[in-house]
């Protein structure tokens, strides 16, 4: 643990006066520190805590609290956090740490474009998610509106946007989003020209392939691959600056699956945010509603029972598994091998049936709930559940020597797409990311939740970082898996499945961060609540928005191929990057 | 006989077992990848699957023939025949029996392969002229492969050249019928042709021109309808010149070992082509089975290895066949 004697010190020797530092008992230790003093605070505090966690924004103004934005750092050796948080008027600058932790790039140009905040010093303060010209959409001043609204607002008569959009609707033009952009401007003059348009191209990636004086000089190119590209997992679109089949620099535009669940959530009551947390990350469904659930239980103060726990643990472990599946196949899609594909949707299918057995769904279970699960598990599924144990671990074996056991596919896997330990720390990997670096840490085992502290299992970990060591972690994290829904099936103590509560739930004021370790990593959800029935604002803090800017930084330098690959090992679910 | 006549009539006949076949490979890709990747579709639709393979061919045919704005129109439209005709013509060169075969000229070898050598030409313009960066990667990808990959091909031939002392493939078989199949001495020879084959015919793990999760179609990527199925045409009648040019050089062709050719009378063809078949399934089995190289491993094989390798076989072998030949006619 880092104590706040420490803290307090290392302020005082960057001679900042924090406004306060209180132990908060939801949140931990919160440092509140003036909007001026924020990057002489990361000054001070970066060599003690490795990783930027999560970075958040809070409309507070209807409690005359300004925007708040919220930073939560974590030192892995002493296992400690450090929520840092700043307050400033609407439309206020916001100094941008990434200087201290690159992991602040994506995370804060969505906080500054959803409360409506200036970022200064960002290399690329661009919005993220929401279309530029739209109203700051978090903030409570912004309404929630139906179609019928935006279908009936219109432009007035002779506006220059319109014209515009016109004239492009007639040329088949699709229009820029920022005409500003060189980006866009490239892009633009690549369309309305039959030749591609003198000068250089780039993406806005911190980092950039150099030219090998040896090679040719030859053209670079733009490359959209995406939204609809067959390798992208979803809407991702990246724009590549390419040098013949080699990434120079490449820029990953997110936004396509922007439903807004942050906001809706606000109207929610809390038993129902699990439907909302359930499309986020759509393939790991129960470990998000588990984070919503456990952080509910602990602002409301209730006791689970135990069998809630491990009936919990068994469904979020099953669903690692039949979300590691949908992984580990596609990923040797990506290198050209179609048959594992389609093994690995096989054993899927099995786990899907459990899970339908169970909460009778196959995906958006909503079943863990706050104060337990919505139904206890029946012996027929335990049935099933040992049938597949009997075969599970042998077709592992299996899928590894259909996959990684050949030659080529070690060529493919080997030294593509690596993450540096440093690079995994400043960019706030976590999961089988982080371990796959050589950072050891597991939620499961480090923070331990549910039933999480009765359970047997081992956390692999890698050194080089690369494709092959995440699929390697991985594929030992479904064995560990397959060990703990074992050691669920033979423990299971007897009892309620559910916790008795009231049937609309109030939930004291307070606030509180709940992490858990979800197949893609850590998936925590930041909970503020004013004391009524619904959360004043919930935020969802997605691992794999913190994939996508390390792998966006580790494109560069690849060839195509390598680079589709690389990218389909970080596992993105956009449900979850967007919200 | 009217000797035009005849020659449409030849070129009929071809035509017909090219389309037979392209309709039976399709089915045969179909149920072996099908099984090899428990899929459930190929199998299941239909009597035995069959169904598969008549949706399938009814889509090629009822969709929309459309080309992109910016395309260069001319080479656009032409370059599925530019890949086509080739094919075609190489089929022709096939001798499913003594008889059995279309065009026999005294080169038939080197004819056949100086047609094989077209189609990647076909496909460069046909990547080329889509406008479409994945197209074009694809295309030239094309054009490295088939530098890369024809002198190998061209090297494995010749040893079974330097046995039979003709580059007729019907003397090839005759002489393999007379001594052993060329399998037996060539083995180094027959694994670089099967190697260069597949990569030949762009099947993973060398579908480089394609690569579906990297250029999305490749070359094809902007292609609709029936052009497209041309050149799937073309590939798979390619994938049947290669599986019978390799029976024909390395395993006797249409002859069985111990069988005199009068004692299989009309058996021959069925022979032929029931070893063709054999090939084209492990063809397709590789191509279930593996991940696909990366482009420049794809080079570096070629360059690196299979080149060097096969000229410095050639040597060894050329060599050794001097050697016995002398002590032969010394003893």
């Amino acid at each position: 643990m880092i104590e706040r004697a420490r803290i307090a010190e290392l302020l005082s020797g960057a001679s900042v006066t924090p406004v306060s530092l209180e132990d908060e008992s939801c949140l931990g230790l919160v440092l509140r520190v003036a909007a001026d003093d924020l990057l002489a605070t990361f000054a001070a505090l970066r060599d003690s805590f490795e990783q930027l966690i999560d970075l958040l924004g809070a409309d507070l103004t209807p409690r005359n609290g300004g925007i708040e934005v919220t930073y939560r750092l974590r030192s892995l050796q002493e296992n400690s956090d450090l929520v840092v948080k700043t307050t400033l008027e609407p439309g206020a600058a916001l100094p941008s740490v990434t200087g201290f932790y690159l992991s602040a790039l994506l995370p804060e140009r969505e906080a500054c474009e959803m409360f409506g905040l200036k970022l200064t010093g960002h290399p690329n303060p661009k919005h993220l998610l929401l279309t530029e010209g739209l109203p700051p959409m978090l903030l409570k001043s912004v309404p929630l509106r139906s179609e019928e609204d935006i279908q009936a607002e219109t432009l007035p008569e002779g506006d220059p946007a319109l014209q515009l959009l016109q004239e492009f609707e007639e040329r088949g033009i699709i229009p820029p989003e920022d005409p500003d952009d060189p980006l866009e401007n490239y892009v633009m003059a690549e369309w309305l020209s039959p030749e591609p348009p003198p000068g250089p191209i780039v993406p806005r990636n911190i980092r950039r392939q150099d030219d090998d004086p040896q090679s040719l000089s030859t053209n670079h190119y733009l490359l959209q691959i995406g939204p609809a590209h067959p390798a992208t997992h979803g809407v991702l679109n990246i724009v590549a600056e390419m040098d013949g089949e080699k990434i120079v620099s490449s820029e990953a535009h997110v936004g396509n699956l922007h439903r807004g669940i942050e906001k809706l959530a606000e109207s929610r009551r809390y038993h129902q945010l699990g439907t909302l947390v359930d499309r986020g990350d759509y393939v790991g469904g129960c470990n998000n509603e588990l984070a919503v659930a456990l952080a509910v239980e602990q602002l409301a103060e209730i006791e689970v029972p135990d069998r809630a726990s491990w009936i919990r643990v068994l469904m979020a472990e099953i669903n690692r598994l039949a979300s590691h599946y949908i992984w580990f196949g596609p990923t040797g899609l990506d290198t050209g091998a179609m048959g594992i594909f389609l093994f690995c949707l096989y054993d899927r299918e099995l786990w899907l049936d459990v899970l339908e057995e169970i909460s009778g769904q196959r995906m958006m279970f909503n079943y863990i709930r706050p104060g337990g699960v919505v139904a206890d598990i029946t012996p027929k599924s335990v049935q099933m559940i040992e049938d597949i144990l009997k075969i599970a671990d042998g077709r592992l074996d299996e899928h590894y020597d259909a996959l990684m056991a050949s030659e080529i596919f070690q060529q493919r896997a080997c030294g593509v797409g690596v993450v540096s330990k440093e690079d995994a720390l400043s960019l706030g990997a976590t999961g089988f990311v982080a371990r796959a670096s050589g950072i050891d840490w597991d939620l499961r085992r480090d923070r331990p939740y549910a039933a999480y502290d009765k359970m047997d299992f081992d956390v692999l970990t890698a050194d080089s970082g690369d494709v092959w060591a995440r699929m390697f972690c991985r594929l030992d994290e479904m064995r560990q898996s397959l060990r703990i829904v074992r050691q669920c099936l033979d423990g299971m103590p007897e009892g309620d499945f559910s916790a008795k509560l009231p049937r609309v739930l109030r939930v004291p004021e307070g606030e509180c961060y709940v992490p858990v370790e979800a197949p893609r990593g850590e998936m925590g959800v930041h909970i503020y609540s004013d004391g009524t029935d619904k959360p004043y604002r919930m935020s969802y803090r997605p691992p794999t928005l913190y994939s996508l800017m390390i792998s966006d930084l580790t494109l560069p330098g690849h060839f195509l191929a390598d680079g589709i690959v690389s990218l389909g090992s970080f596992d993105f679910c956009f449900g979850e990057v967007d919200r | 006989m009217n000797p035009w006549l005849v020659a449409l009539l030849r070129a009929l006949l071809i035509l017909v077992v090219m389309l037979l076949n392209g309709s039976l490979a399709i089915y045969m890709v179909r149920k072996v990848l099908g099984h090899a990747h428990l899929r459930l579709g190929p199998t299941e639709l239909g009597p035995a699957g069959i169904a598969q393979v008549i949706a399938d061919i009814v889509k090629l045919l009822t969709k929309e023939d459309r080309h992109p704005n910016r395309s260069d129109r001319w080479l656009y439209l032409i370059a599925p025949f530019i890949v086509f005709v080739p094919s075609f013509v190489a089929f022709s060169f096939i001798p499913f029996t003594d008889k059995l075969v279309a065009a026999n000229p005294e080169m038939s070898l080197l004819m056949m392969l100086a047609f094989l050598a077209v189609p990647p030409l076909g496909i460069f313009a046909a990547g080329w002229s889509s406008r479409s960066k994945f197209a074009t990667i694809g295309a030239m990808r094309a054009i490295g492969g088939m530098v890369t990959y024809e002198i190998p091909l061209l090297l494995a031939a010749i040893p079974p050249v330097i046995l039979a002392g003709s580059a007729n493939l019907q003397a090839i078989v005759l002489a393999q019928s007379h001594s052993i199949w060329y399998i037996l001495p060539c083995l180094p020879s027959f694994v670089i042709a099967l190697i260069c084959a597949q990569m030949e015919t762009n099947q993973a793990p060398f579908d480089m021109t394609e690569a579906d999760q990297e250029l999305v179609a490749g070359f094809s990527t902007e292609y609709s309808a029936m052009r497209f199925g041309f050149m799937y045409l073309a590939e798979f009648a390619g994938n049947f010149t290669f599986a019978a040019l390799i029976v024909s050089l390395f395993l006797g062709g249409w002859t069985l070992p111990g069988i005199s050719a009068t004692a299989l009378g009309p058996f021959a063809v069925l022979v032929f082509v029931a070893k063709c078949y054999l090939l084209i399934f492990l063809f397709m089995m590789v191509r279930g089975t593996y991940s696909r190289y990366r482009v420049d491993h794809y080079l570096e094989v070629g360059w690196k290895r299979l080149l060097p390798f096969s000229l410095a076989w050639i040597v060894v072998f050329a060599a050794a066949v001097r050697i016995i030949a002398m002590l032969k006619g010394g003893a």
